[in-house]
């Protein structure tokens, strides 16, 4: 039976060569530093072992089922000829409101690549000084110092920003902006798909040798046998049941879960419009989770507070994520010996890879929203895009000192605009959309049904477990850092780009709007693609 | 490490690897 199907809106050559490169790239996208750094200190702080009971409930509640929603809202938005976000939404969403609510979703991306773009050249820029020698750790007095002043002199957070530093930062964070283009230019398939099967799989190499490194270290100073890998493990994973009455538990492990796969991140909607309707979205969706949670916690769990404990104590596996990964971890690699510069550079070069495959997927749904919205070709596209990211890159990296732009941008837009945009998928997937009809579509062409519990799981329980974790996320932080943005120049300046990018991308979809009805396109909804009337029959 | 400590380490490596592997070998199956 033929199927057939609304024209797209810009004739596009965009599309995924194979079924297990979408999930690499999708896994690429999700899997990041958070991973390796953040994941492991959050559940130290929070229970240990005991954190998982929250963090697996957050995975099972809210990650794998936004995640289906995601995955199915973008294929469908694919067969009316959509691939960007607002699109998307506004056709799941059947409105207005809802499309410019989408508008976040390519926010969020091109926003946070131009801070996640300089934290790429940090991790390049390590890989290279260990492969090529190491960080001179080894002839330091004082190596927990010399670490520090390292890393200040690679971002730049101590003084008045890298631009003013001795290192090479710049140098790393033009070849990664270039890199970074490179990869977009060539297409979804031949860039980000071949790049993403090359390098998620390489990535994994890295951590096992990484990982088996540090689990053979035994007890590498008999005058300290506490200090030895089974107690390092155990202060990951030595359970705490007093932390699960704590609010906070519950909320840090949502929030890792949220953050770590990538959903309300307005990538996967855009990765899943170029599937075809007989393409699998459920079996996919659900691998592609699974990959990021064997990062996370097989490799992030059992590397880096491990190697921290084993050779600096409860003191040394303590510190934010950046502190964790860019300062105690290469202290810990000068006490390995004649290996440490190696895994040095593998860990680094693996952090790079995760960084890089998380930062294309970010140009990548901002390029095919100006190509579809605005009508330009796919080279003009990719320069607009890579401009308007590569200049407000700039502009972190010039306001590096205190990393305040940084701060600004993660916590507005890579974390509080998430929670949003989440919010807003779920809710036009499970109410507006409506869950019968969403999850009927999802289980065209899947390769497994979706449980009939999470029927109720994306109706009520996400949405629910979403604003209790997002109200509870204002309370805590929403104070401070309205304090923080009024009170410095830098921050204001830094939300002041987010807004005019934001009102940027709103006239596009404007511009977008007129030229979709002209050509007589869907995009409120209204009425469902000729090759959905065959839903009704089966997969409910 | 306590018992409890591997009792969760191992349940926790075995839930994400087994749910990894298991997602692969349906795709790879295909």
């Amino acid at each position: 039976m033929s199927e057939p199907r609304e024209p797209p809106p810009v004739p596009t050559t965009d599309a995924w060569g194979t079924r297990l490169g979408v999930i690499l790239a999708v896994s690429g996208s999700a899997v990041g530093l958070g991973n390796f750094l953040r994941f492991p200190g959050t559940a130290a702080e929070n229970g240990g072992g005991a954190f998982m009971i929250p963090y697996f409930a957050a995975l099972l509640l809210l990650g794998i089922p936004i995640g289906w929603a995601e995955w199915t809202m973008g294929r469908y938005g694919g067969r009316k000829g959509f691939h960007s976000c607002p699109a998307v939404m506004g056709v799941v969403g059947r409105g207005r409101v809802a499309r410019y609510l989408g508008v976040i979703g390519l926010l969020i991306p091109v926003c946070v690549y131009m801070y996640y773009g300089l934290i790429e050249a940090w991790t390049l820029q390590y890989a290279w000084a260990y492969a090529t020698g190491g960080i001179g750790l080894d002839q330091a007095a004082d190596q927990v110092a010399h670490a520090n002043d390292f890393f200040d002199t690679v971002s730049g957070e101590r003084g008045d920003g890298v631009l003013y530093e001795s290192g090479n930062t710049f140098v790393f964070w033009i070849f990664v902006m270039v890199l970074n283009t490179w990869f977009v230019a060539r297409g979804l398939s031949k860039g980000i798909e071949k790049f993403c099967s090359y390098a998620m799989p390489a990535m994994a190499v890295c951590a096992v040798i990484v990982l088996v490194r540090v689990l053979t270290l035994g007890t590498p100073d008999p005058s300290k046998p506490e200090l030895n890998v089974v107690n390092g493990l155990g202060y990951m994973w030595n359970p705490d049941f007093g932390a699960l009455a704590r609010a906070d538990t519950w909320l840090a492990a949502a929030g890792q879960i949220f953050f770590s796969l990538s959903v309300g991140f307005g990538v996967i909607v855009n990765y899943a419009s170029y599937l075809r309707k007989k393409d699998d979205v459920v079996l996919s969706g659900l691998t592609a989770s699974a990959t990021n949670e064997v990062f996370e916690v097989g490799f992030g769990g059992l590397i880096t507070l491990t190697a921290a404990f084993v050779f600096l104590g409860a003191s040394g596996a303590t510190g934010g994520a950046f502190a964790l990964g860019f300062k105690t971890l290469p202290v810990v690699f000068a006490h390995m010996g004649a290996l440490g510069n190696l895994i040095g550079a593998l860990w680094f070069f693996m952090l790079f890879l995760a960084a890089i495959t998380s930062s294309l997927s970010m140009l990548q749904p901002v390029k095919s929203f100006v190509q579809e919205a605005v009508g330009l070709s796919h080279r003009q596209a990719v320069a607009l895009v890579v401009v308007i990211a590569s200049l407000g890159s700039l502009w972190v990296l010039w306001a590096s000192g205190g990393g305040v732009a940084r701060h600004t941008i993660d916590f507005w837009v890579g974390t509080a605009f998430i929670f949003v945009l989440a919010a807003v998928q779920i809710v036009c997937f499970a109410w507006v959309f409506g869950i019968d009809r969403g999850l009927a579509d999802a289980h065209h062409g899947a390769k497994m049904r979706i449980p009939r519990v999470f029927r109720f799981v994306m109706k009520y329980v996400a949405p629910a477990y979403l604003l209790v974790v997002f109200v509870a996320f204002c309370v805590q932080s929403l104070g401070k850092h309205l304090d923080a943005l009024l009170s410095s120049s830098i921050a204001a300046t830094t939300m002041g780009l987010v807004l005019f990018v934001m009102l940027l991308l709103c006239g596009m979809v404007r511009i977008g709007e007129i030229r979709w009805r002209a050509q007589g396109l869907d995009l409120d909804g209204t009425r469902p693609p000729d090759d959905d009337l065959e839903i009704d029959g089966d997969a409910r | 490490m306590t018992t409890a400590g591997w009792i969760f380490m191992i349940v926790s490596l075995a839930f994400v690897w087994g749910l990894a592997i298991w997602c692969f070998r349906r795709i790879l199956s295909d």
